[in-house]
């Protein structure tokens, strides 16, 4: 009876584990809206305006993954961003990633010279993946951009 | 007879006899069994503790939202792998700070009614090319305001110094908006053509420029051209300055080694203001456009102006319009020794009319706001060098002479300037690919020459605004 109710328990135990890592694939996002809601909700340094230039010209991403995108730049004053992306499939958000990391590193070197009090909010950039979805967020309130993007199912 | 012990074993326990001993034996065996089902229970109690643990950390917010009955998002898992930046800080609510000082667009005084006059001539003393303190000044986010030309108008001040009026009374703008006193007579000035060119016209063009360049890029709305943006770049050090491409970070001069363009947009010398000594400035600048020259030896290289600042609200002293007017004889004193070199005056559009930027066009007084930009895209739009060398600008004949010498080079097969111009009868093979839209601007000039000048199109706020 007692090794009976162990094995449930731990039965129990494993199916709930394997429950919580199930639905990634399953978001859905906003692309529009949330770009829109970071780039006005966190960034109190300036304004970012929503650039017609395709993100995939500004941070070149693997055109085997990108699908389409927003991104939100300044007028050249600050080092804010942010870009909400839409890949092919979940795996292309790795890519996705990486070239938002190389683009910030890159935005870095340059910012040291030129305007050293943006590089905190460089090196502070809010850089994750859910589903198909990437998000690059370079703002003066982290705080905010990852309380929007847990809201987002980030 | 003497008690006899009784045996007690090798253990020496008494040994209780009979039934006395099988009763002991079985509360011993129970008092065991007992024992072991205490231990058991622990187990199975500490397990269901950790079961109930498993589900608090992995599921807590789903059985909070369970028992408090509101809705709360959906969990997923992060799937991003490699570096990641995050930084898990707690969430904070900060309230939307609305500063006294509002520079959103919607509120900016109508830019061709007023001209802000007014300008303090001293300045701070910390960083002009970013400006770290600028949080005080308070902005608009995402830049979505639109062109409100009854909201501008409203705006005007009483200052007879902020009005679109002149010191007599008449008016700074000539018929097209563009203000008079920054005309410039010379051959070398772009003209304006009665024909407006669409986005495609930038589509074998490359830009070359600063932030001031990179906030354009983002913020016009054009939607054609390559890039080679970096903040911080200076016309004197360019060789020193590294721009982001597919390939990685590389020079400007690196980056023009590949594809052939037939326009080359230079916009340089804000962060060259504080550059000294000033006679080099000229040889120095004439240096990187003869190198441009032979890197894209077909491209003609618009030079930008440098756009006058906002001086009350710049904060490095070096930063002033004394400075810019010196940055600007010498870009233009640069397109006159050069043929293949023009010159866009974009403070035509963007002055107040008194060697000033325009005022609250800048929340740092450097770097324009979007609608500024918008202008700033119109004017390329309406400027530019059409390919024939005589009769091609429809506006003004002092540029006649400058393309008349163009002309004159193509024929002798050397302007490159000429050659892109005119590049439907000349193929230098390597800029097969930079010509696919000078037919069409060849035809956009012929029928320029053609057609009698037609009225400024949607002339808002005595600014044209072409989309």
């Amino acid at each position: 009876m007692k090794k009976t109710t162990l094995f449930v328990c731990l039965i129990t135990a494993a199916a709930l584990l394997a429950g919580c890592a199930g639905k990634k694939k399953d978001i859905t996002v906003d692309v529009e809206g949330l770009a829109s809601s970071l780039a006005q909700e966190t960034v109190t340094s300036g304004s970012l305006t929503k650039a017609a230039a395709d993100p995939q010209t500004v941070y070149f991403f693997d055109e085997n993954s990108y699908d389409s995108g927003v991104t939100y730049r300044s007028d050249g004053s600050i080092a804010c961003e942010v870009a909400v992306i839409t890949c092919k499939d979940a795996s292309g958000t790795s890519d996705a990633e990486k070239k938002f990391k190389e683009h910030v590193d890159s935005q870095i070197e340059l910012y040291e010279s030129y305007n050293p009090a943006e590089v905190e909010k460089l090196k502070n950039a809010v850089i994750k993946s859910a589903g198909k979805y990437s998000v690059l967020c370079v703002c003066d309130d982290t705080g905010k951009a990852e309380s929007l993007l847990k809201e987002a199912g980030f | 007879m003497a008690n006899r012990k009784r045996y007690t074993g090798t253990t020496g326990r008494n040994r209780p006899a009979g039934k006395n001993a099988s009763s002991a034996r079985s509360s011993r065996t129970s008092s065991r069994r007992k024992r072991s089902a205490a231990s058991d229970d622990m187990m199975v109690l500490k397990l269901l503790l950790l079961v109930v643990a498993v589900l608090v950390i992995f599921e807590g917010r789903l059985i909070f939202t369970m028992f408090t009955q509101q809705k709360g998002p959906v969990i997923t898992a992060v799937s991003g792998g490699g570096d990641d930046k995050v930084q898990t800080a707690s969430v904070e609510k900060t309230d939307d700070t609305a500063s006294a000082d509002n520079n959103s667009e919607e509120n900016v005084p109508a830019q061709a009614e007023e001209a802000d006059a007014s300008q303090d001539a001293d300045a701070d003393n910390t960083d002009a090319s970013g400006s770290s303190e600028r949080a005080s000044s308070g902005s608009a986010l995402a830049g979505f305001s639109s062109l409100d030309a009854d909201a501008a108008a409203q705006a005007q001040s009483s200052d007879p110094q902020t009005t679109s009026a002149s010191s007599d009374g008449s008016s700074i703008y000539d018929e097209n908006g563009y203000v008079i006193s920054e005309h410039l007579d010379n051959d070398c000035v772009v003209p304006m053509q009665s024909v407006s060119v669409d986005d495609s016209y930038f589509s074998d063009a490359v830009f070359i420029g600063d932030s001031r360049m990179e906030g354009f890029r983002f913020t016009s709305g054009i939607t054609q051209g390559e890039w080679l943006t970096s903040v911080g770049m200076t016309l004197t050090s360019i060789s020193d300055s590294k721009v982001a491409t597919p390939d990685g970070n590389i020079t400007v001069y690196q980056g023009l080694s590949g594809r052939q363009y037939s326009k080359i947009y230079l916009m340089l010398g804000a962060n060259d203001l504080g550059f000294w000594p000033w006679e080099e400035f000229l040889p120095t600048t004439l240096s990187v456009l003869k190198q441009f020259h032979e890197l894209q030896p077909n491209a003609l290289i618009y030079i930008c102006s440098c756009i006058y600042v906002e001086e009350s609200k710049v904060v490095t002293d070096y930063v002033n319009n004394a400075n810019v007017i010196e940055v600007n004889k010498g870009l233009l004193q640069a397109c006159e020794e050069l043929p293949y070199c023009w010159y866009v005056n974009l403070n035509e559009v963007l002055s107040n009319g008194w060697q000033s930027l325009i005022q609250d066009a800048s929340e740092d007084g450097v770097h324009l706001y979007e609608h500024y930009s918008k202008i700033m895209l119109s004017y390329l739009k309406n400027h530019y060098v059409s390919d024939t060398a005589a009769g091609s600008t429809a506006s003004s004949s002092s540029t006649t002479e400058k393309t008349t010498e163009a002309g004159e080079d193509a024929a002798a097969s050397d302007s490159a300037a000429s050659d892109t111009a005119g590049a439907s009868g000349t193929d230098t093979g390597s800029a097969a690919d930079a010509n696919t839209d000078t037919a069409a601007d060849a035809e956009a000039g012929a029928d320029a020459a053609a057609d009698a000048p037609e009225p400024p199109p949607d002339n808002v706020n005595g600014i044209i605004i072409v989309n």
